[in-house]
């Protein structure tokens, strides 16, 4: 019974316990086939992760704190030139061209737990090296503990030598254009200045200067143009011609020349002057001026004032025939006479002797206004005439010169008043002689009807100050000049007449042409007296009469 | 006897005329401005004036001969000028303004003497 109890009970204990193992068992076996799913999950993500990492182009490593390399990825290899053999004794911080950086690295990985794009050099295993960037994160245990770092390596030596070559591309260009900027900058100066210059030498050419385009618009005009047209350029510049120029011949001539075969027009045209009875003679010149290909750009015109010229120009004309003219009276003379004398035998003897005396002077009337010439030639070619100066007695050429007039022509009555003392002079007396005979024989020329003729002189102060402080030798302690002067009660002159008296060919009635003369004498007379250190100077009016006063220095 | 005026400002042209012409059996008047030439052409019915340009006073030789020329007394009368006007335009315009003739000083007596002789026959 107790057997079979003890039995029972074993039994029962056995089928518990077996009960309780084959639980435990089918849990074991539970938990195998768990783990096994777990574990082929874990290999399988690993898996993936692996080929991942292996398949990026991009090198990829895994690394203890010391630099032990725990993984790295086929890019990694091919980067730094290593095989999976032969990198394992490699430590990461020997790939660090600079120490330095590695502890950089690290510091600033484990300060922020990672770090993007970390600049730094790398050697390859052959010992070259390259610009890397280095992304990585710190890997840490549960404890918290630093085991290492994780990170990817990109090169970028290309990247950077390509960079480093656009910089210096850019270097270079930014010198090119500064280079060429500043040689932009140098012409841009040297054509300003050159415009300057030209603008400057435009406007201060006294000839006057228009510039038009090929649609006959104004677009320069210099000053002087803008003076003779009385123009504003400002205010004509790119306006028709028709509109700035109101003178019809220039303005015609400048629209004709385009299209015309001629290079260019010479013209004359005239401008309002003084005047209407005395215009300004414009000499102009127009010219159109072509581009490379032969195309009319614009026409140039030039102008310039010849009234000056003209005149001059006149005057000489009329001078050679006043000269022709005043050569051929003592001639009439000289030859008739000359041949009467030697073809008529019925010449009484007080006849003979008449018509020989009428050669005799004309031939000195001859010979005068050759001299009158000459002189003008010398002063005109400006060598001067040398005076013979001598110390003489002025009154006594005055007095010298009056009985030749006074026989010449009966019809004017001489006045003579001078100082009764002798007065002193250094003077050419031949030279004064001329002034007298000059001055006397306009007086005579220009008082046809006649009537007195007064020579005087007297004693002043000083000849270059005005006629109020000139003062009768009585007042003056110390005369240094003696004033000498002709009146005479002829024609007399308009003051534009005066104003023109000492112009070379001048000749007051040059229309009249009644009275003869060169035109020579009063020029001649103010180069006389001036190189004596004298003065000449006139008074006149219409109908009344002409007063022509010199000074010479005394002695 | 022909009359001959001769007028001119200077005595001794006048002078000179006067002697060329005393030989041809001329009686010769002397003038000293073209009022009074024409003063004594018409007084003596001249036969003939020799006559200057440029005179001083009022009238010149062209106005003098412009003058004579539509005077219907002096209108016949032939004039030589005389004068030391020698350009082209000067002959011109004194036979324009009426003058025959036109001698330029300085001037032969015995050919002036001689176109006398042709003018008045």
């Amino acid at each position: 019974m107790e057997l079979e109890r003890a039995h029972n009970e074993l039994e029962l204990l056995v089928r518990e316990k077996t009960a309780d193992l084959a639980k435990v068992n089918e849990d074991l076996h539970l938990e195998i086939t768990e783990r096994n799913r777990a574990e082929a999950a874990l290999r399988e993500s690993e898996e993936r992760y692996r080929n991942l990492s292996e398949q990026s182009r991009d090198a990829i490593y895994i690394t203890t704190r010391e630099g032990k390399l725990a993984y790295i990825n086929q890019s990694f290899l091919d980067l730094f030139g290593y095989t999976r053999e032969n990198i394992t004794d490699l430590n990461s911080k020997d790939t660090y061209v600079n120490p330095d950086d590695r502890s950089r690295f690290k510091k600033e990985t484990e300060q922020k737990g990672s770090v993007r794009d970390f600049e730094v050099r790398l050697r390859k295993k052959d010992g070259s090296e390259m610009d890397c960037l280095i992304t990585a994160t710190v890997r840490q245990g549960d404890d918290g503990n630093i085991l290492g770092y994780q990170g990817i390596i990109r090169d970028i030596t290309e990247y950077k030598r390509v960079q480093e070559k656009i910089k210096e591309y850019s270097k270079n260009l930014e010198r090119m254009v500064e280079l060429r900027t500043r040689r932009l900058n140098q012409a841009l100066y040297d054509a300003e200045e050159a415009r300057d210059r030209i603008h400057g030498i435009l406007q201060s050419v006294a000839d006057g200067l228009i510039v038009t385009d090929i649609n006959n618009r104004v677009i320069l005009m210099n000053r002087a143009a803008e003076d003779l047209l009385g123009v504003d350029f400002s205010e004509v510049v790119d306006r028709p011609i028709d509109f700035a120029i109101q003178e019809k011949t220039l303005r015609d001539r400048i629209k004709t020349i385009l299209g015309k075969k001629e290079a260019g027009y010479k013209f004359d045209f005239e401008l309002p002057g003084e005047d209407t009875k005395h215009p300004r003679i414009m000499h102009a010149r127009t010219s159109v001026i072509q581009g490379k290909s032969g195309e009319e750009t614009c026409i140039v015109t030039i102008m310039h004032d010849v009234t000056d010229e003209r005149e001059v120009d006149r005057m000489k004309t009329e001078f050679i025939s006043t000269a022709a003219h005043e050569l051929r009276t003592p001639l009439t003379s000289i030859r008739g006479f000359s041949e009467i004398l030697l073809t008529r035998d019925d010449i009484k003897q007080e006849e003979k002797k008449k018509f020989l005396s009428y050669i005799n002077k004309q031939s000195v009337n001859l010979a005068n206004i050759i001299t009158d010439l000459l002189d003008i030639s010398r002063i005109e070619s400006s060598l001067g005439f040398s005076l013979k100066e001598a110390p003489c007695n002025i009154t006594d050429i005055i007095r010298g010169v009056v009985p030749y007039f006074q026989e010449q022509s009966p019809r004017h009555i001489f006045e003579v008043i001078l100082p009764e003392e002798s007065v002193e002079v250094m003077v050419d007396k031949e030279k004064i002689r001329q002034v007298l005979e000059n001055i006397l024989s306009n007086a005579v020329k220009y008082s046809p009807g006649g009537g007195p003729i007064c020579l005087s002189a007297k004693l002043i102060a000083d000849s270059h100050n005005d006629s109020d402080l000139k003062y009768p030798i009585s007042k003056i302690q110390n005369p240094k000049c003696i004033e000498i002067s002709v009146a005479d009660t002829g024609i007399g002159m308009t003051p534009g007449q005066v104003k023109r008296i000492f112009d070379k060919f001048y000749r007051a009635d040059a229309s009249g042409a009644a009275v003869p003369g060169t035109g020579l004498g009063m020029s001649i007379v103010k180069n006389l007296v001036e190189a004596h250190g004298g003065k000449v100077w006139v008074e006149s009016k219409l109908a009344k009469g002409t007063t022509v006063r010199f000074t010479i220095p005394t002695t | 006897m022909k009359k001959v005026v001769i007028v001119d400002d200077q005595v001794e042209v006048r002078d000179l005329v006067e002697v060329t012409l005393r030989s041809g059996n001329y009686q010769v008047f002397q003038a000293e401005s073209g009022e009074e030439a024409i003063e004594i052409a018409r007084a003596e019915k001249a036969d003939l004036i020799i006559m200057d340009i440029t005179m001083p006073g009022g009238m010149d030789g062209f106005e003098a001969a412009h003058a004579l020329k539509n005077d219907p007394e002096t209108k016949d009368c032939p004039i030589i000028m005389l004068t030391a006007k020698g350009q082209k335009a000067d002959r011109q315009k004194g036979l324009e303004a009426g003058a025959d003739h036109y001698f330029v000083k300085p001037f032969s007596p015995l050919e002036l003497i001689k176109k006398a002789e042709e003018i008045l026959g």
